[in-house]
């Protein structure tokens, strides 16, 4: 079990360094840089710049270097925790991930948890009664799920709990608690809005889920050892859950490592219909801005995320699954 | 337009009847501060000669504002909290009248200006604005040729730059090489603290802005803090901290940083600004109220238009100018009984055009819209009304390019040159211009026997570019549309790549106009120049780059020398008219609505914004309305100043 773990911690880091240059070179690719977006807002607002201006600012940005010194100063300072300054926020990057990342791992979390808790009983459920009303109930419900694309999802979503409950649009705080302290009454109001941007991130996800689970499950019913299970007069809802079921997990247990980086990146166009105070539209932001501090180590956050995730999955399922051997 | 003389002897006219009935009132948020001793009681804060303006009707203090905003670098309408020039411009478009400035003269040939400062008008702090603050800002931030690479070119006049004296605190001498009247625009345009000025400013806080400079507190220490904040130098350092005074970083307003306008930042997240009323604002109501009249500005940011849209529809909008978008318009007048708010809608001068390269790479397509014939056949293929419709409920109205009619400069018919729609004719004129031959699939060849294929180009294909697009096809020309990133098609615009683009026309009237009419007169590569590019390089570059103009392409650039250095207002009459004459008869680009009335969401509990007004994107907005003698009706709820704000 040690080596395996050294061998996968060793892959991981070359992975991510890997994702670190890709991610630099990604967010260099389109034409221009942090600068020529700056210019080009003070010349929509009429600015007459010299060239002389333009280059000595290109020189402090540091932007005058060839991309690998640009690469090396992020990544060496990156190694002193100095994550570097946002351009486009004028904010330090820790700062924005410390004002951000918080909510919007809570958030995800509670995401991952309504996907799993809605989505698990309802796989199996429609696996034992395949065929049956449900089944296609919930067959088709899930295919739409999958389909609209989740901004249309938070437009309606949105619109809908604005006209039956009054709440309002966007954020995750009415306007009156935005400001107070933390009491019942604030965290009823966040609980009110929290349930527009869980539906709409984690409908597409449960969808997913519950055809993966059902397809594993239907793999399984059919097993001879089913049978023999039966007929020694095993109640079938224990043989439910001992057998098919664990089999049937063995697929989440594999992508749970990086669901939450998944689900974080699903939040970026959500985040910005829904106006939460996360980091997708964050990075959406920094992208745009061509931004590349912030928008590295965001990028390269959500990537170690995934990683690790892995890493964990592959253990879980190793411990989970007594047929996977480590070579 | 009347003159600067009368217009400063009607100001010195409402000073001196304002310095007869003085009896200053302020907010209750200060009442116990000045009881207390931690703020100077009210006329001590104010100027001698405060400016007196005349509310709508004289309001009642107190209340929060909430605005909103899509942008970390625009505030759009949280520009409620004012941003104040040294002169202004009022509801009637009357320009150059004093604001920060008590008064100001020129001399007889316009080559000098006195300005007089009000005596006693503090900064945000209690720190008198005098005469160093503009000797701050030329000496040590113009002339610092690490700050600026060279002296703006406003601030140079006939190769020398300008001289400044300060003959006492309250008294600046502005002398120049040459006649230069233009000034007066520029001090029209000069901010206080404020976003998107499009020209530089001329004074900043002095005893502020020293703690971030060298030649104060010494290289070591600014080095040392560049460094302590991860700034790439002491330039970086001294822009973060001071640029908001100067629009270089659009970054607005640093918290509790030293401001002339009416509210005072007091906490900046990423998630939102917040303002509070500034104790030493110095404007007053008729009655001796010290203005703002609403107490706090929270300003949030958020992710995009649609949201603002929402927030509008469920009430939670105070007053939204600049994101509210036309196309919306019949979404917000259905929610305006749920939402409490009230749609108004206010002219606008502005409007939008295609441009033509004229100085296309391509020696063949260069000859094509180089023919008058050709431009006109494009203008006339055009059919502006089913334009107007699909793009703006019906409300512009179809334009050449042209200022309004309104402006000194508008000359007869230059905004209905070639604007009805007549597509026989337009294929007359094409066939006459030697475009007669069509290929197999209906279009029209190049005399070099290519099909003539066309792009344009934008950062935003809506419906109206797509309806041009068939109107174009309609009369033979093969027309493509191509969406491009802003960025891209800036680079694509300097590097003269571009066919054909649209522009939105703005800087229509003074004191805009004559700083930047870069719309008539070839006077940039980079947007929105794509019209003339190498003709303006070349004027740019005193013809060391680009290439000559024709001899109606100079005249332009001629004229416009003309209107730079006329000596009083009246004399650029004749020259702009010039230019507005050669665009009427020429089609140097090719105009298609104007005036798109510009929706206005007011909360209706909020009063003092006019029912009806006039609003141009580049200059004014709000400002002639003054935002800070709105108030609110039915939520004058006293706050408490902001925590820590006093401690």
């Amino acid at each position: 079990m040690g080596s395996y773990l050294l061998g996968r911690a060793v892959y991981a880091l070359v992975a991510i360094f890997i994702i670190s240059v890709v991610s630099f070179v990604l967010i260099q690719a389109p034409p221009g840089d942090y600068l020529t977006s700056q210019l080009t807002r003070l010349q929509a607002s009429g600015r007459r710049l010299d060239d002389a201006t333009v280059e000595r600012m290109k020189e402090q940005y540091g932007l005058d270097k060839p991309i690998y010194v640009q690469y090396g100063r992020w990544i060496a300072q990156m190694f002193r925790g100095n994550f570097g300054q946002s351009l486009y926020y004028n904010y330090s990057v820790l700062r924005l991930l410390g004002d951000y990342m918080p909510m919007t791992i809570i958030l995800a979390l509670i995401t991952l948890v309504f996907i799993y808790v809605l989505s698990i009983p309802i796989g199996i459920f429609t696996a034992v009664k395949q065929y049956s009303v449900f089944d296609y109930l919930f067959t088709v419900l899930g295919f739409i799920g999958l389909s609209v694309p989740n901004f249309v999802l938070a437009l309606v979503v949105m619109f809908f709990f604005y006209k039956t409950f009054g709440i309002s649009i966007g954020g995750l705080f009415s306007l009156e608690y935005a400001d107070a302290a933390w009491s019942w009454a604030k965290f009823v109001d966040l609980v009110h809005h929290l349930w527009a941007p869980v539906i709409v991130v984690g409908i597409a996800g449960t969808a997913g889920i519950i055809r993966v689970i059902r397809a594993a499950m239907l793999d399984e019913l059919g097993k001879d050892y089913m049978q023999v299970a039966r007929a020694k007069g095993l109640s079938e809802f224990r043989l439910l859950m001992k057998y098919p079921v664990r089999v049937a997990l063995n697929p989440i247990l594999s992508t749970v490592g990086w669901q939450l980086p998944n689900i974080i990146g699903g939040f970026v166009i959500a985040g910005i219909v829904l106006n939460l105070p996360i980091i997708g539209p964050v990075l959406l932001n920094a992208l745009t801005a061509q931004d590349m501090y912030l928008a590295g180590a965001i990028v390269l956050l959500l990537s170690v995320m995934t990683v690790l995730g892995t890493i964990l999955s592959d253990v879980t399922l190793a411990i989970a699954d007594p047929r996977i051997r480590y070579y | 337009m009347r003159t600067w003389r009368s217009i400063l002897a009607s100001a010195l006219l409402v000073v001196v009847v304002a310095i007869t009935a003085v009896a200053y009132q302020e907010a209750p948020m200060f009442e116990r501060l000045v009881a207390e001793g931690k703020l100077p009681p009210v006329e001590e804060r104010l100027p001698e000669n405060p400016r007196v303006l005349e509310p709508l009707s004289i309001g009642r203090y107190g209340g929060t504002a909430h605005v909103y905003t899509n942008s970390q670098f625009w505030l759009w309408s949280g520009e409620i909290v004012g941003f104040d020039w040294l002169l202004t411009i009022d509801a009637n478009y009357d320009w150059g009248i004093p604001n920060i400035l008590e008064s100001y003269e020129f001399n007889e040939d316009a080559t000098a200006v006195t300005l007089h400062l009000r005596k006693g008008l503090k900064y945000s702090d209690g720190v008198e604005f005098t005469t160093e603050d503009f000797l701050f800002n030329w000496e040590y931030v113009y002339q610092n040729t690490d700050l600026f690479a060279e002296i703006p070119y406003f601030m140079v006049v006939n190769g020398e730059p300008l001289v400044m004296t300060a003959v006492d605190d309250y008294t600046l001498l502005i002398e120049f090489a040459a006649p230069n009247a233009l000034f007066l625009n520029l001090l029209s345009g000069a901010g206080a603290t404020q976003t998107w000025q499009w020209w530089y400013g001329l004074f900043m806080p002095a005893h502020y802005c020293k703690q971030f400079h060298p030649a104060f507190v010494g290289q070591d220490t600014v080095d040392a803090a560049a460094e302590a904040a991860g700034l790439a130098s002491w330039v970086d350092y001294f822009w973060t901290n001071a640029g908001g005074y100067f629009g270089i970083q659009e970054q607005p307003y640093t918290e509790m940083s030293p401001v002339l306008t009416p509210y005072i930042c007091v906490e900046r997240t990423p998630e939102r600004a917040v303002w509070e009323r500034n104790a030493y604002y110095w404007k007053v109501d008729t009655e001796g109220n010290q203005l703002p009249y609403i107490d706090r500005v929270i300003l949030h940011f958020v992710e995009s238009t649609d949201v603002v849209d929402g927030k509008i529809i469920s009430g939670e909008v105070d007053a939204e100018w600049l994101l509210a978008g036309l196309d919306s318009l019949p979404v917000y007048i259905d929610n305006q009984d749920i939402g409490g708010y009230e749609v108004r809608l206010y002219d606008t001068p502005a409007m939008g055009a295609l441009s033509l390269n004229l100085t296309h790479p391509d020696p063949v397509i260069r000859a094509i819209f180089n023919d008058l014939r050709f431009r006109q056949a494009l203008s006339l293929a055009l059919n502006r009304d089913e334009l107007n419709e699909a793009t703006s409920l019906g409300l512009a109205t179809p334009r050449s390019m042209s200022v309004p009619k309104e402006s000194p400069y508008y000359v007869e018919g230059g905004d209905t040159a070639y604007i009805e729609y007549d597509p026989t004719e337009a294929e007359r004129l094409l066939d006459e211009m030697g475009l007669d031959q069509k290929d197999a699939d209906g279009f029209r060849l190049r005399p070099d026997g290519e099909r003539l294929r066309l792009t344009i180009e934008a950062a935003e294909v809506d419906a109206g570019l797509e309806l041009i697009r068939e109107y174009w096809r309609a009369v033979g020309i093969d027309v493509e549309v191509k969406a491009q990133t802003q960025d891209l098609l800036n680079e694509r615009v300097a590097a003269n790549l571009i066919d054909i683009m649209p522009v939105g026309v703005e800087f229509n009237i003074e004191p805009a106009f004559s700083m930047l009419p870069q719309f008539y007169v070839p006077l940039t590569y980079t947007w929105p120049g794509l019209w003339a590019n190498q003709w303006s390089l070349y004027n740019i570059t005193s013809g060391t780059q680009g290439e000559q103009p024709p001899e109606k392409i100079q005249q332009l650039i001629d004229w416009y020398g003309e209107i730079m250095t006329a000596q009083t207002v009246e004399d650029r009459i004749e020259p702009a008219q010039n230019i507005m004459a050669s665009h009427r008869d020429n089609l140097w680009q090719i105009g298609t609505l104007g005036g798109a009335p510009w929706p206005v969401i007011v909360k209706n509990d909020l009063m003092n914004v006019p029912e009806t007004g006039l609003m141009t994107w580049d200059l004014n907005r709000m400002l002639p309305y003054e935002p800070c003698t709105w108030y609110f009706l039915g939520r004058a709820a006293i706050l408490e100043p902001w925590p820590g704000r006093f401690e």
